[in-house]
C-alpha cells in the first residue's frame, strides 16, 4: 500500500476512498434501493509527471476509480486531495476552476464527441468553456496547432467525426483533453477498441506528450501488456480492493499476489503455446471470476484431479494401490482400476460407493487394450503404472525370456496403452498422461539390468507421446522415483520412500503441469548427480552386482 | 487434407459515386476441414469483409468482381438467395464480435436459442426447449433453466458470447466464421471463452475461420494463419512456423509491434510454488 506523502512532487493523494452507488437492479417494488459497494477504501498517490496504471478484470471498479477521482462520482467515504487541496466534498462550482489541470479521456472515442460538431470545435470546447479563446478564427488556428501535435493532418479542423477511423478519433479526444494544458490525465481504456498498429501509435503519442507538458497520467486498462509498456507503477484491483502495487517491472517479473499471477497468464503472448488453453492456474486462481461468470466447471479437468476420471494400471498394489486412493480422495469422478485379477481390488470398489471401477486387463493383451479404449471413452487421465521385475542380469543370465517378459510390460504394454488412449484424451479435450517410470531409466543398475532397459526405453516413449499428443494439448508426465517400499523392490536396501508419497507428488506434478518428477531424496540426488557428473553415477551403481 | 472452403482469385468492390473501389483484390484462401483458421490484418485490410461475402450478406453497394468461393466442392457465389440463405443458416454459422448488440434485446435467451432451432432445424417447440437446454449446458452455463428464462441484459458480457457461441454450433454447421470473437472480452474471460469455443470446436471436428487482430490470441488457438493486409493474403503458414519465421515483411513488423508490449515473463515462480504447498497438505 502507498502510503501517504505529502512531499512537494506528489499531485494526487487519495485515502480510504470509498464508494457506494445504488444498485438499481435490486430495487424493490417499494421501498429503498439497496447500495453496492464499489470501492473499498483505495489508497493511491500520483506524483508529478508520475503514469500510474490501474489494472483489473470488468466489474473490478477501475473506471470507477478513475471517475471518482475525476469527482464525476460523489464519493461515500475517504479522501481525495489534488495539489495539497481536499476536493473530496467540493461542489461543482468549486470544482470548476481545477477541471483544467485534470482532463479525462474515454474508452468509446465516438460517443465523447459530438456528431454535429466540426473538429475545431470539439478541439477548442475547454478553450472556450474556460475563456482562453474568443473568435473563431483564433479557435481554428489553435485547433490546427492541436492536430499537428497529436500527428494529424490541418485539413481535419473542418471536418466532422463519423468522417475519421477509430485511431483518428482517440487522437482528437486526446488533444482536447491536453488542449487546457492540465497536469492529471485520466485515460480510461483508451486503446481497448484498437488493432495493434493504431494502438502502438497512440501509446507513443501519449508518452511523447506525457515528456513533453510533464503531464501525470492515470492509465486504466484491461490490458496488463499495455500499462507494462507506458506505466511507471501499477495498481491491480479485483472486487473493489487493491490486490497489488508495485512498480511496472517488479509487477511483471516477480507478481506477489496470486490475482496478480493469474491475470498475467491469461495475457496470450504471442507465440505458439499448446498447453497455455488447458493451464488450469488461472482457473483455478481466479475463481470469484468464474462465480461471476456463473461456470465453474473447469474445461480442463487434465490438470485437474478434481473432477477428472482416471485410469491406473497395476491398480491391485504398491503405487498402483494408492492412486486409487489419492484420486478418489482428491474428489476424481471416476477410477477405473485396471488389474490382470478383479480380486486384487475387490476392497477399493465396495470401500469407494461407486467411484472405482474394476476393470481386468493385461497391458500385454493388446486387443483387451482396445476394447478397453472402447468401454472407457470418458477418461481424462491415463496413469501406467504397471510394471515387472524380474531382478535379471544381462551377462549372469543366461535366459532371455525374462529381459523380454520385462520389455513386454514395461515398454510394449505403456506403448500400447498410450496408443490406444491418445485418442481418447484428444476427444476429452486433450487430458494427460502420467508413465509410471524409474530413476533406473537413467541410470542402469546391474542388479537389475534388464529392468533398467525397460524403464529407460519408457522414458524415451514417453518423451515421444508427448511430442505427438502436443497439438492435442495432452500433459505427458514421466515419473521417475528411487527406491519405493513395495514388493518390486522388496532386495533394494532402504532408504525408500512410501508409495503413498509417490501417488501424491505425481498428482501435484500433473496440477501445476510438469513433464518429469523426481519424487523422493533418492531420486532427486540421483537425478541432480547426473546433472553433474553422469559417469561418477554410473560408476557407483555398477557397484551393485547381482 | 480435404477443404471445406476454397476461395480462389476473389475480388471485392464497393461503389461510390460511380467509382469502383477494390475491397479485395484477389484474395486466395483454403480453410481445411476440422482446422481452426486464423485470419489476422489491421482494421480496414478486409477481413471481415471477406467474412461477409463467404456468408452471402455483403452491403448493398458491394459486389464480387470476379473469383469463386467453393464451398463444400459448390461454387457459393452462384446461389440465388434462397440456397444462399440455407446453406448461411444450415452448413455456415457465425459467431459475432459483439455480444452486447447481437442478441435480441426484449426476448428472452432461451427464445433466442429455440428460434433457430425451429426455423433450421425444424424442431417443435418441446424438443427445441430441451435442445436449447442441452447446449446451453455444453457452453458451460450453470443453470441453464434459469439463463433461457433471462433477458441480454441481465446476462455479462462473457455470458452473452457463450449464448451466441451456443447459436454457432447449433445446428452443427461445417464451418463457423468467428469475428474477433473475444476482443470485447477482459483477459480472463477472454481466455475462457477460447478455451470453451477450441473444446467445443474439437468435438464437433468444424472448421473455423477466426478472424483477430490480435497475434496473441491466434498463436493460442489457430492451426494454420492467414495474414491480411489492403485487400490481399500476404502470407499463409502453420501456426509454428509463422511465429518462429515470418516470412513477409508485414508480418514481421506486425509480429515486432506486437511482441514490444509482451517484454516480460509473467512469473515463472508459479510453478514452482504450486507443488511446495500441496506437500505440506500431504
Amino acid at each position: 500500500m502507498p502510503e501517504i506523502t505529502n512531499t512537494e512532487d506528489s499531485l494526487l493523494d487519495i485515502h480510504d476512498l470509498r464508494l457506494n452507488l445504488r444498485d438499481r437492479s435490486k430495487k424493490p417494488l417499494f421501498g429503498f434501493t439497496p447500495n453496492v459497494e464499489i470501492l473499498k477504501g483505495i489508497n493511491l498517490n500520483v506524483k508529478r509527471g508520475e503514469s500510474v496504471g490501474i489494472v483489473g478484470e470488468s466489474g473490478s471498479g477501475k473506471t470507477s476509480l478513475g471517475r471518482t477521482i475525476m469527482r464525476l462520482y460523489k464519493p461515500t467515504g475517504g479522501e481525495i486531495r489534488f495539489k495539497g487541496n481536499e476536493i473530496t466534498h467540493l461542489s461543482q462550482s468549486e470544482l470548476r476552476p481545477m477541471r483544467a489541470e485534470m482532463q479525462m479521456i474515454f474508452q468509446d472515442p465516438m460517443s465523447a464527441l459530438n456528431p454535429r460538431h466540426r473538429i475545431y470545435v470539439i478541439l477548442t470546447q475547454p478553450l472556450w468553456a474556460f475563456g482562453k479563446v474568443d473568435s473563431r478564427k483564433e479557435s481554428e488556428r489553435i485547433a490546427r496547432i492541436l492536430l499537428e501535435r497529436v500527428g494529424l493532418p490541418t485539413a481535419f479542423v473542418n471536418r466532422y467525426p463519423h468522417e475519421l477511423s477509430g485511431g483518428e478519433r482517440q487522437r482528437i479526444n486526446i488533444a482536447r483533453a491536453v488542449a487546457v494544458r492540465p497536469e492529471l490525465l485520466v485515460a480510461d481504456e483508451i486503446v481497448s477498441g484498437l488493432d495493434v498498429s493504431a494502438k502502438s501509435r497512440i501509446l507513443d503519442l501519449l508518452q511523447s506528450l506525457k515528456d513533453d507538458l510533464g503531464l501525470a497520467l492515470i492509465f486504466i486498462s484491461h490490458d496488463l501488456a499495455v500499462v507494462n509498456h507506458i506505466c511507471d507503477k501499477v495498481l491491480v484491483m479485483h472486487n473493489g480492493e487493491v490486490v497489488e502495487t508495485a512498480n511496472s517491472y517488479d509487477l511483471f517479473h516477480a507478481p506477489r499476489a496470486d490475482y496478480t499471477k493469474s491475470l498475467l497468464s491469461a495475457i496470450p503472448l504471442p507465440v505458439v503455446e499448446h498447453g497455455w488453453l488447458h493451464d488450469s492456474q488461472s482457473i483455478q486462481n481466479a475463481g470469484d471470476l468464474s462465480k461471476k461468470e456463473g461456470n465453474e466447471t473447469s474445461m480442463d479437468s487434465q490438470f485437474n484431479i478434481s473432477g477428472c476420471v482416471a485410469l491406473v494400471t497395476g491398480a491391485n498394489r504398491g503405487i498402483g494401490r494408492e492412486f486409487v486412493n489419492a484420486l478418489i480422495h482428491r474428489g476424481a469422478k471416476k477410477v477405473y482400476a485396471c488389474v490382470r485379477s478383479t480380486d486384487g481390488v475387490a476392497d477399493l470398489v465396495t470401500n469407494s460407493s461407486g467411484t472405482v471401477e474394476a476393470i481386468e486387463l493385461d497391458v500385454t493383451d493388446h486387443k483387451r487394450i482396445a476394447e478397453v479404449a472402447q468401454q472407457c471413452g470418458d477418461v481424462t487421465l491415463l496413469i501406467n503404472n504397471a510394471g515387472i521385475n524380474r531382478l535379471n542380469a544381462f551377462v549372469a543370465s543366461d535366459d532371455i525370456s525374462a529381459a523380454r517378459a520385462e520389455m513386454e510390460t514395461n515398454y510394449f504394454g505403456t506403448m500400447a496403452m498410450c496408443r490406444a488412449f491418445a485418442g481418447v484424451l484428444g476427444q476429452n479435450g486433450g487430458g494427460a498422461i502420467a508413465n509410471i517410470l524409474s530413476i533406473l531409466a537413467r541410470v542402469n543398475l546391474p542388479m537389475m539390468g534388464s529392468l533398467c532397459a525397460s524403464k529407460a526405453a519408457g522414458l524415451s516413449l514417453t518423451q515421444g507421446v508427448r511430442a505427438e499428443t502436443a497439438k492435442q494439448g495432452t500433459l505427458v508426465l514421466a515419473v521417475m522415483p528411487g527406491a519405493v517400499d513395495t514388493d518390486m523392490s522388496r532386495d533394494f536396501p532402504p532408504p525408500k520412500m512410501p508409495p503413498s508419497e509417490v501417488a501424491e507428488q505425481t498428482l501435484d506434478a500433473l496440477e501445476s503441469g510438469l513433464e518429469e518428477l523426481y519424487p523422493g531424496d533418492m531420486a532427486d540426488g540421483v537425478s541432480k548427480g547426473l546433472d553433474a557428473d553422469p559417469k561418477a553415477v554410473e560408476k557407483d551403481f555398477a557397484q551393485y552386482l547381482p | 487434407m480435404n477443404s471445406i472452403l476454397n476461395i480462389d482469385d476473389l475480388h471485392l468492390e464497393v461503389r461510390r459515386d460511380h467509382i469502383a473501389n477494390p475491397v479485395l483484390s484477389g484474395v486466395d484462401l483454403s480453410i481445411k476441414i476440422g482446422e481452426i483458421h486464423g485470419l489476422v490484418g489491421n482494421s480496414g485490410a478486409g477481413k471481415s469483409m471477406l467474412a461477409k461475402a463467404i456468408l452471402g450478406i455483403l452491403p448493398a453497394a458491394t459486389r464480387i468482381s470476379s473469383g469463386v468461393i467453393n464451398f463444400d466442392g459448390k461454387d457459393i457465389t452462384r446461389l440465388d438467395s434462397k440456397q444462399r440463405r440455407h446453406l448461411a443458416s444450415r452448413h455456415i454459422a457465425m459467431i459475432p464480435q459483439d455480444p452486447m448488440t447481437s442478441l435480441n434485446p426484449v426476448r428472452r435467451v432461451g427464445k433466442q436459442v429455440c428460434d433457430v432451432l425451429q426455423l433450421h432445424m425444424g424442431m417443435d417447440r418441446g424438443k427445441a426447449q430441451q435442445e436449447t437446454q442441452r447446449l446451453l449446458d455444453n457452453v458451460q452455463i450453470r443453470e441453464p433453466k434459469t439463463v433461457m428464462r433471462m433477458y441480454p441484459f441481465e446476462l455479462s458480457g462473457g455470458m452473452r458470447q457463450r449464448v451466441l457461441i451456443a447459436i454457432a454450433f447449433s445446428c452443427k454447421p461445417e464451418l463457423i466464421i468467428a469475428d474477433e470473437p473475444t476482443t470485447a472480452l477482459d483477459v480472463t474471460v477472454q481466455r475462457q471463452i477460447l478455451q470453451l469455443i477450441k473444446q467445443l470446436q474439437m468435438n464437433s471436428a468444424t472448421a473455423l475461420l477466426f478472424i483477430s487482430h490480435d497475434l496473441g490470441v491466434v498463436a493460442k488457438i489457430c492451426d494454420r494463419v492467414s495474414i491480411m493486409q489492403s485487400g490481399r493474403i500476404v502470407e499463409c503458414q502453420t501456426a509454428e512456423s509463422l511465429f518462429d519465421e515470418p516470412q513477409h515483411a508485414y508480418t514481421q513488423s506486425l509480429l515486432e509491434t506486437t511482441s514490444k508490449y509482451y517484454r516480460f515473463d509473467r512469473g515463472t515462480n508459479t510453478h514452482s510454488e504450486t507443488p511446495a504447498e500441496h506437500q505440506d497438505h500431504a
